[in-house]
Protein backbone atom coordinates (compact mmCIF):
# COMPACT_ATOMS: atom_id res chain seq x y z
CA UNK A 1 0.00 0.00 0.00
CA UNK A 2 2.71 2.51 1.16
CA UNK A 3 4.81 1.42 -2.04
CA UNK A 4 1.66 2.31 -4.24
CA UNK A 5 1.20 5.66 -2.34
CA UNK A 6 4.46 6.75 -2.89
CA UNK A 7 4.73 6.14 -6.68
CA UNK A 8 1.48 8.38 -6.70
CA UNK A 9 2.83 11.39 -4.66
CA UNK A 10 6.21 11.16 -6.57
CA UNK A 11 5.06 10.91 -9.89
CA UNK A 12 2.17 13.57 -9.36
CA UNK A 13 2.59 14.80 -5.65
CA UNK A 14 2.97 18.64 -6.75
CA UNK A 15 -0.37 18.70 -8.26
CA UNK A 16 -1.95 17.53 -4.93
CA UNK A 17 -3.21 19.16 -2.01
CA UNK A 18 -2.80 18.01 1.86
CA UNK A 19 -6.93 16.95 1.83
CA UNK A 20 -6.15 14.88 -1.35
CA UNK A 21 -2.86 13.44 -0.66
CA UNK A 22 -5.02 12.26 3.02
CA UNK A 23 -7.90 11.07 0.59
CA UNK A 24 -5.62 8.71 -1.57
CA UNK A 25 -4.30 7.56 1.52
CA UNK A 26 -8.17 6.52 2.76
CA UNK A 27 -8.56 5.12 -0.24
CA UNK A 28 -5.05 2.92 -0.73
CA UNK A 29 -5.94 1.80 2.86
CA UNK A 30 -9.53 0.53 1.73
CA UNK A 31 -8.02 -0.56 -1.27
CA UNK A 32 -5.75 -2.57 0.40
CA UNK A 33 -8.40 -5.29 2.12
CA UNK A 34 -10.25 -6.06 -1.35
CA UNK A 35 -6.57 -6.69 -2.50
CA UNK A 36 -5.19 -8.64 0.71
CA UNK A 37 -8.79 -10.69 -0.48
CA UNK A 38 -7.95 -11.28 -3.64
CA UNK A 39 -4.77 -12.39 -2.90
CA UNK A 40 -5.68 -15.15 -0.79
CA UNK A 41 -8.07 -16.80 -3.26
CA UNK A 42 -6.68 -19.86 -4.19
CA UNK A 43 -5.78 -20.02 -7.52
CA UNK A 44 -3.57 -23.06 -9.20
CA UNK A 45 -1.12 -22.44 -12.48
CA UNK A 46 -3.51 -24.29 -13.94
CA UNK A 47 -6.11 -21.88 -13.78
CA UNK A 48 -6.31 -19.96 -16.93
CA UNK A 49 -6.87 -16.10 -17.44
CA UNK A 50 -9.40 -14.60 -19.08
CA UNK A 51 -7.71 -12.19 -20.86
CA UNK A 52 -10.40 -10.92 -22.71
CA UNK A 53 -13.65 -11.75 -21.67
CA UNK A 54 -15.77 -14.37 -23.69
CA UNK A 55 -18.70 -15.83 -21.97
CA UNK A 56 -19.12 -19.42 -22.31
CA UNK A 57 -20.71 -19.57 -25.02
CA UNK A 58 -18.04 -18.95 -26.90
CA UNK A 59 -15.73 -21.60 -25.55
CA UNK A 60 -15.86 -23.94 -28.08
CA UNK A 61 -15.75 -21.37 -31.20
CA UNK A 62 -12.30 -19.56 -31.97
CA UNK A 63 -13.54 -16.85 -34.64
CA UNK A 64 -10.30 -15.62 -36.22
CA UNK A 65 -10.22 -12.12 -34.44
CA UNK A 66 -10.45 -9.36 -36.96
CA UNK A 67 -7.63 -6.52 -36.50
CA UNK A 68 -9.54 -3.46 -34.91
CA UNK A 69 -9.63 -0.57 -37.02
CA UNK A 70 -8.75 2.61 -35.12
CA UNK A 71 -11.57 4.78 -35.36
CA UNK A 72 -11.27 8.78 -36.95
CA UNK A 73 -10.37 10.96 -34.84
CA UNK A 74 -9.33 8.33 -31.92
CA UNK A 75 -6.76 10.70 -30.50
CA UNK A 76 -9.34 13.11 -29.17
CA UNK A 77 -9.77 10.10 -26.91
CA UNK A 78 -8.16 9.19 -23.89
CA UNK B 1 -49.92 19.20 -25.54
CA UNK B 2 -51.80 16.48 -26.07
CA UNK B 3 -52.76 14.25 -23.53
CA UNK B 4 -49.76 12.70 -21.05
CA UNK B 5 -50.18 9.66 -21.98
CA UNK B 6 -48.80 9.65 -25.46
CA UNK B 7 -45.70 10.17 -24.27
CA UNK B 8 -45.62 6.81 -22.17
CA UNK B 9 -46.72 4.68 -24.82
CA UNK B 10 -44.56 1.90 -25.48
CA UNK B 11 -42.54 1.44 -28.64
CA UNK B 12 -44.83 -1.58 -29.80
CA UNK B 13 -48.16 0.33 -29.57
CA UNK B 14 -46.30 3.64 -31.08
CA UNK B 15 -44.89 1.17 -33.92
CA UNK B 16 -48.56 0.03 -34.38
CA UNK B 17 -49.94 3.49 -34.95
CA UNK B 18 -46.89 4.49 -37.17
CA UNK B 19 -47.34 1.57 -39.56
CA UNK B 20 -51.18 1.63 -39.94
CA UNK B 21 -50.45 5.40 -40.74
CA UNK B 22 -52.56 6.89 -37.79
CA UNK B 23 -49.91 8.62 -36.12
CA UNK B 24 -47.16 10.70 -38.17
CA UNK B 25 -43.49 10.11 -36.96
CA UNK B 26 -43.14 14.17 -37.44
CA UNK B 27 -45.61 15.04 -35.01
CA UNK B 28 -44.63 12.24 -32.23
CA UNK B 29 -41.27 13.94 -32.91
CA UNK B 30 -42.72 17.46 -32.52
CA UNK B 31 -43.87 16.81 -29.36
CA UNK B 32 -41.27 14.58 -27.75
CA UNK B 33 -38.97 17.53 -28.66
CA UNK B 34 -41.48 20.29 -26.93
CA UNK B 35 -41.59 17.98 -23.65
CA UNK B 36 -37.82 17.61 -23.58
CA UNK B 37 -36.60 21.06 -24.01
CA UNK B 38 -39.82 22.23 -21.38
CA UNK B 39 -38.86 19.04 -19.21
CA UNK B 40 -35.53 18.22 -19.84
CA UNK B 41 -33.74 21.04 -17.54
CA UNK B 42 -35.73 20.33 -14.90
CA UNK B 43 -34.08 16.75 -14.62
CA UNK B 44 -30.87 17.42 -16.26
CA UNK B 45 -31.76 14.59 -18.62
CA UNK B 46 -29.82 15.57 -21.43
CA UNK B 47 -26.53 16.93 -22.74
CA UNK B 48 -27.65 18.14 -25.87
CA UNK B 49 -31.27 17.85 -28.09
CA UNK B 50 -30.44 17.49 -31.74
CA UNK B 51 -33.91 19.18 -33.08
CA UNK B 52 -32.63 19.47 -36.57
CA UNK B 53 -31.38 15.81 -36.67
CA UNK B 54 -34.48 14.99 -34.71
CA UNK B 55 -36.65 16.61 -37.64
CA UNK B 56 -34.88 15.64 -40.22
CA UNK B 57 -35.16 11.88 -39.72
CA UNK B 58 -38.55 11.92 -38.44
CA UNK B 59 -39.62 13.42 -42.16
CA UNK B 60 -37.46 10.79 -44.04
CA UNK B 61 -39.24 8.27 -42.00
CA UNK B 62 -42.57 10.09 -42.26
CA UNK B 63 -42.02 9.93 -46.14
CA UNK B 64 -40.64 6.59 -46.77
CA UNK B 65 -43.60 4.70 -44.79
CA UNK B 66 -46.12 7.33 -46.71
CA UNK B 67 -44.38 5.56 -49.76
CA UNK B 68 -45.51 2.04 -48.16
CA UNK B 69 -41.83 1.59 -46.75
CA UNK B 70 -42.04 0.20 -43.16
CA UNK B 71 -38.70 -0.60 -41.93
CA UNK B 72 -39.53 -1.97 -38.52
CA UNK B 73 -40.65 -1.23 -35.02
CA UNK B 74 -38.36 1.26 -34.73
CA UNK B 75 -39.09 3.23 -37.78
CA UNK B 76 -39.95 6.97 -36.91
CA UNK B 77 -40.33 5.91 -33.49
CA UNK B 78 -37.74 8.92 -30.97
CA UNK B 79 -34.99 8.21 -28.43
CA UNK B 80 -32.14 9.50 -26.81
CA UNK B 81 -28.71 7.77 -26.45
CA UNK B 82 -26.49 7.98 -23.63
CA UNK B 83 -23.72 10.85 -24.54
CA UNK B 84 -20.75 8.75 -24.85
CA UNK B 85 -21.82 7.58 -28.08
CA UNK B 86 -20.19 9.14 -31.17
CA UNK B 87 -22.28 10.66 -33.00
CA UNK B 88 -20.99 12.30 -36.29
CA UNK B 89 -20.44 16.23 -36.20
CA UNK B 90 -22.26 17.19 -32.59
CA UNK B 91 -20.91 16.87 -29.39
CA UNK B 92 -19.85 13.55 -27.40
CA UNK B 93 -18.56 14.78 -24.03
CA UNK B 94 -18.31 11.56 -22.16
CA UNK B 95 -20.39 13.70 -19.21
CA UNK B 96 -16.99 15.34 -18.47
CA UNK B 97 -15.61 18.97 -18.96
CA UNK B 98 -11.81 17.76 -20.51
CA UNK B 99 -14.51 16.42 -23.42
CA UNK B 100 -16.84 19.73 -23.54
CA UNK B 101 -15.95 20.24 -27.14
CA UNK B 102 -15.07 16.82 -28.01
CA UNK B 103 -16.66 15.95 -31.59
CA UNK B 104 -16.03 13.36 -33.74
CA UNK B 105 -16.63 12.94 -37.53
CA UNK B 106 -18.09 9.50 -37.10
CA UNK B 107 -20.98 7.54 -35.95
CA UNK B 108 -21.04 4.90 -33.26
CA UNK B 109 -22.31 1.59 -34.42
CA UNK B 110 -25.26 1.25 -32.27
CA UNK B 111 -26.10 5.11 -33.32
CA UNK B 112 -25.63 3.33 -37.45
CA UNK B 113 -28.02 0.43 -36.77
CA UNK B 114 -30.77 3.04 -35.07
CA UNK B 115 -30.38 4.95 -37.93
CA UNK B 116 -30.49 2.10 -40.32
CA UNK B 117 -33.86 0.91 -38.76
CA UNK B 118 -35.28 4.32 -39.02
CA UNK B 119 -35.57 5.23 -35.43
CA UNK B 120 -35.09 9.52 -34.95
CA UNK B 121 -32.58 10.40 -32.54
CA UNK B 122 -34.02 13.47 -30.33
CA UNK B 123 -31.02 14.41 -28.29
CA UNK B 124 -28.18 12.72 -26.33
CA UNK B 125 -28.81 11.87 -22.83
CA UNK B 126 -26.65 13.17 -20.06
CA UNK B 127 -24.53 11.11 -17.64
CA UNK B 128 -22.08 10.38 -15.09
CA UNK B 129 -18.61 11.73 -15.99
CA UNK B 130 -16.74 9.00 -17.43
CA UNK B 131 -19.35 6.94 -17.01
CA UNK B 132 -17.74 6.79 -12.90
CA UNK B 133 -14.20 5.38 -14.62
CA UNK B 134 -12.34 7.62 -12.27
CA UNK B 135 -14.60 7.17 -9.27
CA UNK B 136 -17.39 9.62 -7.77
CA UNK B 137 -18.63 10.23 -4.61
CA UNK B 138 -21.83 12.53 -5.25
CA UNK B 139 -24.63 12.16 -8.33
CA UNK B 140 -23.54 15.83 -9.17
CA UNK B 141 -20.54 14.37 -10.99
CA UNK B 142 -21.38 14.87 -14.19
CA UNK B 143 -21.19 17.83 -16.71
CA UNK B 144 -24.74 18.56 -17.35
CA UNK B 145 -25.52 18.46 -13.40
CA UNK B 146 -27.24 15.90 -11.21
CA UNK B 147 -29.87 14.08 -13.06
CA UNK B 148 -32.89 14.61 -10.86
CA UNK B 149 -35.57 11.71 -10.55
CA UNK B 150 -38.99 12.18 -12.35
CA UNK B 151 -41.13 10.11 -9.26
CA UNK B 152 -38.93 12.99 -6.86
CA UNK B 153 -36.56 15.14 -8.06
CA UNK B 154 -35.30 15.59 -4.42
CA UNK B 155 -33.84 12.28 -5.33
CA UNK B 156 -30.89 10.59 -7.72
CA UNK B 157 -31.69 8.54 -10.95
CA UNK B 158 -28.67 6.61 -10.09
CA UNK B 159 -25.94 6.38 -12.99
CA UNK B 160 -23.99 6.33 -15.13
CA UNK B 161 -27.01 6.65 -17.55
CA UNK B 162 -28.49 8.87 -15.37
CA UNK B 163 -29.71 10.56 -18.19
CA UNK B 164 -31.39 8.01 -19.77
CA UNK B 165 -33.46 6.65 -17.10
CA UNK B 166 -34.49 10.06 -16.08
CA UNK B 167 -35.83 10.47 -19.76
CA UNK B 168 -37.53 7.09 -20.01
CA UNK B 169 -39.54 8.16 -17.13
CA UNK B 170 -40.49 11.63 -17.78
CA UNK B 171 -41.81 10.04 -21.13
CA UNK B 172 -39.21 12.65 -22.75
CA UNK B 173 -38.59 10.17 -25.27
CA UNK B 174 -39.84 6.69 -25.95
CA UNK B 175 -36.23 4.55 -25.33
CA UNK B 176 -32.77 5.25 -24.71
CA UNK B 177 -29.65 3.47 -24.74
CA UNK B 178 -27.75 3.43 -21.65
CA UNK B 179 -24.16 1.68 -20.70
CA UNK B 180 -23.14 -0.50 -17.93
CA UNK B 181 -19.62 -1.77 -16.68
CA UNK B 182 -20.87 -2.54 -13.24
CA UNK B 183 -24.93 -1.23 -12.64
CA UNK B 184 -25.36 1.39 -14.76
CA UNK B 185 -27.88 0.51 -17.05
CA UNK B 186 -29.76 -1.80 -14.07
CA UNK B 187 -29.65 0.72 -11.24
CA UNK B 188 -31.10 4.09 -13.41
CA UNK B 189 -33.73 1.38 -14.59
CA UNK B 190 -34.40 0.05 -11.17
CA UNK B 191 -34.26 3.94 -9.44
CA UNK B 192 -36.05 5.56 -12.04
CA UNK B 193 -39.03 2.65 -12.53
CA UNK B 194 -38.15 1.65 -16.38
CA UNK B 195 -37.22 -1.42 -18.26
CA UNK B 196 -33.45 -1.65 -18.74
CA UNK B 197 -31.65 -5.11 -20.85
CA UNK B 198 -28.20 -5.82 -19.54
CA UNK B 199 -27.08 -7.16 -22.89
CA UNK B 200 -24.74 -10.24 -22.99
CA UNK B 201 -20.55 -8.89 -23.20
CA UNK B 202 -19.66 -8.49 -26.74
CA UNK B 203 -23.48 -8.93 -28.40
CA UNK B 204 -23.49 -4.93 -29.17
CA UNK B 205 -20.68 -3.53 -30.88
CA UNK B 206 -19.03 -0.87 -28.50
CA UNK B 207 -17.34 0.87 -31.56
CA UNK B 208 -17.84 5.09 -30.98
CA UNK B 209 -18.42 4.04 -27.31
CA UNK B 210 -16.21 5.59 -25.00
CA UNK B 211 -14.47 2.65 -23.27
CA UNK B 212 -14.27 2.22 -19.91
CA UNK B 213 -13.35 -1.53 -18.50
CA UNK B 214 -13.32 -2.99 -22.22
CA UNK B 215 -13.59 -6.63 -20.90
CA UNK B 216 -16.66 -5.36 -19.09
CA UNK B 217 -18.30 -2.46 -21.05
CA UNK B 218 -22.24 -3.23 -22.63
CA UNK B 219 -24.26 -1.35 -24.33
CA UNK B 220 -28.18 -1.89 -23.77
CA UNK B 221 -31.88 -0.50 -23.81
CA UNK B 222 -33.74 1.17 -21.76
CA UNK B 223 -37.13 1.16 -22.56
CA UNK B 224 -40.85 0.97 -20.92
CA UNK B 225 -40.99 -2.85 -21.15
CA UNK B 226 -39.44 -5.98 -21.49
CA UNK B 227 -40.43 -6.76 -24.88
CA UNK B 228 -39.59 -3.02 -25.72
CA UNK B 229 -36.07 -3.72 -24.78
CA UNK B 230 -36.26 -6.70 -26.35
CA UNK B 231 -37.41 -5.00 -30.13
CA UNK B 232 -34.46 -2.20 -29.57
CA UNK B 233 -31.68 -5.15 -28.94
CA UNK B 234 -32.75 -6.96 -32.16
CA UNK B 235 -31.44 -3.74 -34.05
CA UNK B 236 -28.28 -3.14 -32.07
CA UNK B 237 -27.46 -6.67 -31.24
CA UNK B 238 -25.11 -8.16 -33.97
CA UNK B 239 -20.99 -8.89 -34.78
CA UNK B 240 -19.13 -5.92 -35.41
CA UNK B 241 -15.52 -6.58 -37.07
CA UNK B 242 -14.91 -2.89 -35.96
CA UNK B 243 -15.20 -3.55 -32.23
CA UNK B 244 -12.77 -7.03 -31.11
CA UNK B 245 -14.89 -7.54 -28.04
CA UNK B 246 -17.97 -8.88 -30.45
CA UNK B 247 -18.84 -12.15 -30.45
CA UNK B 248 -19.44 -14.35 -33.60
CA UNK B 249 -21.89 -13.35 -36.39
CA UNK B 250 -24.12 -16.63 -35.02
CA UNK B 251 -23.86 -15.81 -31.32
CA UNK B 252 -24.52 -11.97 -31.47
CA UNK B 253 -27.63 -11.69 -33.73
CA UNK B 254 -30.50 -11.48 -31.87
CA UNK B 255 -34.23 -11.73 -33.49
CA UNK B 256 -37.16 -10.85 -31.73
CA UNK B 257 -40.86 -11.80 -32.35
CA UNK B 258 -43.83 -11.57 -29.52
CA UNK B 259 -45.25 -14.96 -31.05
CA UNK B 260 -41.84 -16.62 -30.67
CA UNK B 261 -42.82 -19.91 -28.92
CA UNK B 262 -42.22 -19.54 -25.69
CA UNK B 263 -39.86 -22.38 -23.43
CA UNK B 264 -41.23 -23.37 -20.12
CA UNK B 265 -38.33 -21.67 -17.78
CA UNK B 266 -36.77 -22.85 -14.31
CA UNK B 267 -36.47 -19.94 -12.51
CA UNK B 268 -34.85 -19.24 -9.17
CA UNK B 269 -35.18 -17.10 -6.57
CA UNK B 270 -31.87 -15.30 -5.20
CA UNK B 271 -32.19 -15.23 -1.66
CA UNK B 272 -28.65 -13.81 -0.48
CA UNK B 273 -28.39 -10.60 -3.07
CA UNK B 274 -28.58 -8.51 -0.75
CA UNK B 275 -28.06 -8.53 3.05
CA UNK B 276 -31.34 -6.23 3.55
CA UNK B 277 -33.68 -3.96 2.40
CA UNK B 278 -34.05 -0.36 2.91
CA UNK B 279 -37.93 1.07 2.88
CA UNK B 280 -38.38 -1.56 -0.28
CA UNK B 281 -38.88 -4.99 1.78
CA UNK B 282 -42.66 -4.72 1.28
CA UNK B 283 -43.09 -4.73 -2.10
CA UNK B 284 -40.20 -7.12 -2.69
CA UNK B 285 -42.35 -9.54 -0.82
CA UNK B 286 -45.00 -8.89 -3.01
CA UNK B 287 -42.93 -9.37 -5.83
CA UNK B 288 -41.38 -12.66 -4.96
CA UNK B 289 -44.88 -13.83 -3.97
CA UNK B 290 -46.21 -12.91 -7.51
CA UNK B 291 -43.67 -14.66 -8.91
CA UNK B 292 -44.15 -18.06 -7.04
CA UNK B 293 -47.81 -17.53 -8.88
CA UNK B 294 -46.52 -16.86 -12.24
CA UNK B 295 -43.31 -19.41 -12.44
CA UNK B 296 -44.97 -22.06 -10.13
CA UNK B 297 -42.60 -24.14 -8.44
CA UNK B 298 -39.26 -21.22 -7.79
CA UNK B 299 -36.46 -22.53 -5.97
CA UNK B 300 -34.41 -20.74 -4.31
CA UNK B 301 -30.51 -20.51 -4.53
CA UNK B 302 -27.37 -19.07 -3.46
CA UNK B 303 -24.84 -17.49 -4.90
CA UNK B 304 -21.45 -18.65 -5.09
CA UNK B 305 -19.39 -17.18 -2.72
CA UNK B 306 -15.70 -15.48 -3.12
CA UNK B 307 -13.74 -12.31 -3.57
CA UNK B 308 -16.03 -11.25 -7.09
CA UNK B 309 -16.58 -7.83 -6.24
CA UNK B 310 -12.79 -7.52 -5.38
CA UNK B 311 -11.85 -8.82 -8.51
CA UNK B 312 -14.59 -7.05 -10.33
CA UNK B 313 -13.38 -4.00 -8.77
CA UNK B 314 -9.52 -4.45 -9.48
CA UNK B 315 -10.59 -4.96 -13.42
CA UNK B 316 -12.48 -1.86 -13.55
CA UNK B 317 -9.78 0.20 -11.94
CA UNK B 318 -6.91 -0.75 -13.98
CA UNK B 319 -8.54 -1.10 -17.39
CA UNK B 320 -9.73 2.43 -16.61
CA UNK B 321 -6.72 3.85 -15.74
CA UNK B 322 -5.52 2.42 -19.11
CA UNK B 323 -8.30 4.01 -20.47
CA UNK B 324 -7.90 7.31 -19.20
CA UNK B 325 -4.18 7.42 -18.99
CA UNK B 326 -3.80 10.18 -21.18
CA UNK B 327 -6.24 12.58 -19.18
CA UNK B 328 -4.25 10.93 -15.78
CA UNK B 329 -0.88 11.57 -16.86
CA UNK B 330 -1.97 15.45 -18.18
CA UNK B 331 -3.30 16.43 -15.11
CA UNK B 332 -6.95 17.20 -17.11
CA UNK B 333 -8.21 14.50 -14.45
CA UNK B 334 -8.32 17.09 -11.76
CA UNK B 335 -11.01 19.15 -14.40
CA UNK B 336 -13.68 16.57 -13.57
CA UNK B 337 -16.45 17.72 -11.46
CA UNK B 338 -15.95 14.92 -8.44
CA UNK B 339 -13.58 15.16 -6.03
CA UNK B 340 -12.81 11.41 -5.90
CA UNK B 341 -12.84 11.36 -9.45
CA UNK B 342 -10.19 13.87 -9.57
CA UNK B 343 -7.54 11.82 -7.73
CA UNK B 344 -8.63 8.24 -8.29
CA UNK B 345 -7.11 7.31 -11.58
CA UNK B 346 -4.10 8.40 -9.78
CA UNK B 347 -3.97 5.10 -7.54
CA UNK B 348 -5.69 3.37 -10.43
CA UNK B 349 -2.67 3.04 -11.95
CA UNK B 350 -0.71 1.39 -9.42
CA UNK B 351 -2.08 -1.73 -9.14
CA UNK B 352 0.59 -4.78 -10.12
CA UNK B 353 -0.15 -7.07 -13.04
CA UNK B 354 0.63 -9.66 -10.95
CA UNK B 355 -2.96 -8.69 -9.03
CA UNK B 356 -4.76 -7.74 -12.45
CA UNK B 357 -3.96 -11.63 -13.41
CA UNK B 358 -5.04 -13.09 -10.48
CA UNK B 359 -8.15 -11.36 -10.81
CA UNK B 360 -8.52 -12.63 -14.34
CA UNK B 361 -7.77 -16.22 -13.01
CA UNK B 362 -10.87 -15.59 -10.60
CA UNK B 363 -12.79 -14.44 -13.53
CA UNK B 364 -12.51 -17.53 -15.12
CA UNK B 365 -13.52 -19.54 -12.38
CA UNK B 366 -16.68 -17.45 -10.97
CA UNK B 367 -17.92 -18.13 -14.89
CA UNK B 368 -17.18 -22.02 -14.45
CA UNK B 369 -19.41 -21.92 -11.35
CA UNK B 370 -21.91 -19.77 -12.53
CA UNK B 371 -22.21 -22.06 -15.81
CA UNK B 372 -23.14 -24.57 -13.24
CA UNK B 373 -25.76 -22.59 -11.78
CA UNK B 374 -27.60 -22.30 -15.37
CA UNK B 375 -27.29 -25.83 -15.97
CA UNK B 376 -30.10 -26.23 -13.29
CA UNK B 377 -31.87 -22.72 -13.89
CA UNK B 378 -32.46 -20.57 -16.42
CA UNK B 379 -33.29 -17.60 -15.09
CA UNK B 380 -32.31 -16.21 -11.55
CA UNK B 381 -34.24 -12.91 -10.35
CA UNK B 382 -33.55 -10.74 -7.33
CA UNK B 383 -34.18 -7.24 -6.53
CA UNK B 384 -32.32 -5.16 -8.77
CA UNK B 385 -31.01 -3.16 -5.54
CA UNK B 386 -31.60 -3.41 -1.90
CA UNK B 387 -32.68 0.47 -2.30
CA UNK B 388 -34.98 2.91 -3.79
CA UNK B 389 -34.05 6.53 -5.34
CA UNK B 390 -31.55 8.13 -2.95
CA UNK B 391 -31.27 11.68 -1.86
CA UNK B 392 -29.31 13.84 -4.54
CA UNK B 393 -26.91 15.01 -1.48
CA UNK B 394 -25.91 11.81 -0.50
CA UNK B 395 -22.21 10.61 -0.31
CA UNK B 396 -22.50 8.20 -1.83
CA UNK B 397 -19.12 6.37 -1.25
CA UNK B 398 -20.47 5.86 2.65
CA UNK B 399 -24.06 5.95 1.43
CA UNK B 400 -24.55 3.66 -1.42
CA UNK B 401 -21.57 1.11 -0.74
CA UNK B 402 -23.72 -2.07 0.18
CA UNK B 403 -22.23 -5.49 -1.06
CA UNK B 404 -23.11 -6.07 -4.95
CA UNK B 405 -22.09 -9.41 -5.39
CA UNK B 406 -24.91 -9.76 -7.80
CA UNK B 407 -23.80 -6.50 -9.82
CA UNK B 408 -19.63 -7.83 -9.53
CA UNK B 409 -21.01 -11.63 -11.06
CA UNK B 410 -23.10 -10.59 -13.20
CA UNK B 411 -20.32 -8.44 -15.05
CA UNK B 412 -17.22 -10.50 -14.47
CA UNK B 413 -19.35 -12.54 -16.38
CA UNK B 414 -21.09 -10.89 -18.78
CA UNK B 415 -24.16 -12.16 -17.83
CA UNK B 416 -27.14 -10.22 -19.46
CA UNK B 417 -29.98 -9.03 -17.36
CA UNK B 418 -32.89 -7.45 -17.50
CA UNK B 419 -34.50 -4.90 -14.46
CA UNK B 420 -38.01 -3.93 -14.41
CA UNK B 421 -40.44 -2.32 -11.73
CA UNK B 422 -42.00 -4.53 -9.51
CA UNK B 423 -43.99 -2.26 -6.71
CA UNK B 424 -43.39 1.14 -5.10
CA UNK B 425 -41.90 2.15 -1.83
CA UNK B 426 -44.35 4.27 0.87
CA UNK B 427 -42.89 6.97 -0.58
CA UNK B 428 -43.98 6.32 -4.09
CA UNK B 429 -40.50 5.47 -5.37
CA UNK B 430 -40.06 2.79 -7.50
CA UNK B 431 -38.02 -0.82 -7.09
CA UNK B 432 -36.96 -3.07 -9.66
CA UNK B 433 -36.67 -6.47 -10.14
CA UNK B 434 -33.53 -8.67 -11.75
CA UNK B 435 -34.29 -11.46 -14.03
CA UNK B 436 -30.84 -12.62 -15.02
CA UNK B 437 -29.86 -15.23 -17.42
CA UNK B 438 -26.55 -17.29 -18.52
CA UNK B 439 -24.58 -15.80 -21.02
CA UNK B 440 -26.04 -15.83 -24.42
CA UNK B 441 -29.20 -16.78 -22.90
CA UNK B 442 -30.61 -13.24 -23.57
CA UNK B 443 -33.98 -14.51 -24.29
CA UNK B 444 -34.54 -16.40 -21.38
CA UNK B 445 -34.05 -13.08 -19.13
CA UNK B 446 -36.65 -11.39 -22.13
CA UNK B 447 -39.20 -14.13 -21.81
CA UNK B 448 -38.99 -13.72 -17.62
CA UNK B 449 -39.67 -10.39 -17.44
CA UNK B 450 -41.90 -10.14 -19.86
CA UNK B 451 -43.87 -12.69 -18.64
CA UNK B 452 -44.19 -10.68 -14.81
CA UNK B 453 -45.09 -7.80 -16.83
CA UNK B 454 -48.12 -9.74 -18.36
CA UNK B 455 -49.16 -10.33 -14.54
CA UNK B 456 -48.16 -6.90 -13.22
CA UNK B 457 -48.72 -3.53 -14.32
CA UNK B 458 -45.99 -1.58 -12.65
CA UNK B 459 -44.47 -0.94 -16.01
CA UNK B 460 -47.34 1.13 -17.15
CA UNK B 461 -47.35 3.55 -13.99
CA UNK B 462 -45.17 7.12 -14.59
CA UNK B 463 -44.73 9.74 -12.60
CA UNK B 464 -46.54 13.07 -13.09
CA UNK B 465 -44.86 15.92 -15.11
CA UNK B 466 -46.48 19.22 -14.70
Amino acid sequence: MESRLQAVFSQYGSRLNDAQKTDLRRLAAEGQAALDRLRAYPTDNSDGPALYLRPLIEREKKPSPKPSRKPVGASKKS
Amino acid sequence: MPGEEIFYLSVTELAKRIESKKLSPVELTQIYLDRSQKFGPRFNAYATLTPEIALEQAKAAEKEIQRGHYRGPLHGIPYAPKDLLAVKGIPTTWGAKPFANQVFEYNSTVIDHLKNVGAVMIGKASMIELAGGSGYRFASASLQGEAKNPWDPTCWTCGSSSGSGAIVAAGLAAFAIGTETWGSIICPSSFCGVSGLRPTYGRVSRYGAMALAPSMDKIGPMARSAEDCARIFAAIAGHDPKDRGTIAIDKAAFTYSPSVELRKLRVAWLHDAWKSFEGSAKPVAAAKAALKKIFGNMKEVALPVGPWEDAASLIVQVESASSFRSLIRSGKISELTDPLGQISGYLNEQYSAADYGQALKIREILQKRMDAIFESFDVLVAPSQPVPATPLSLNLETGLSFPDPLGAIGNLCGLPALSVPCGFTEKNLPIGLEFLAGAGDDIAAIQAARTFQQHTDWHKRHPRIH
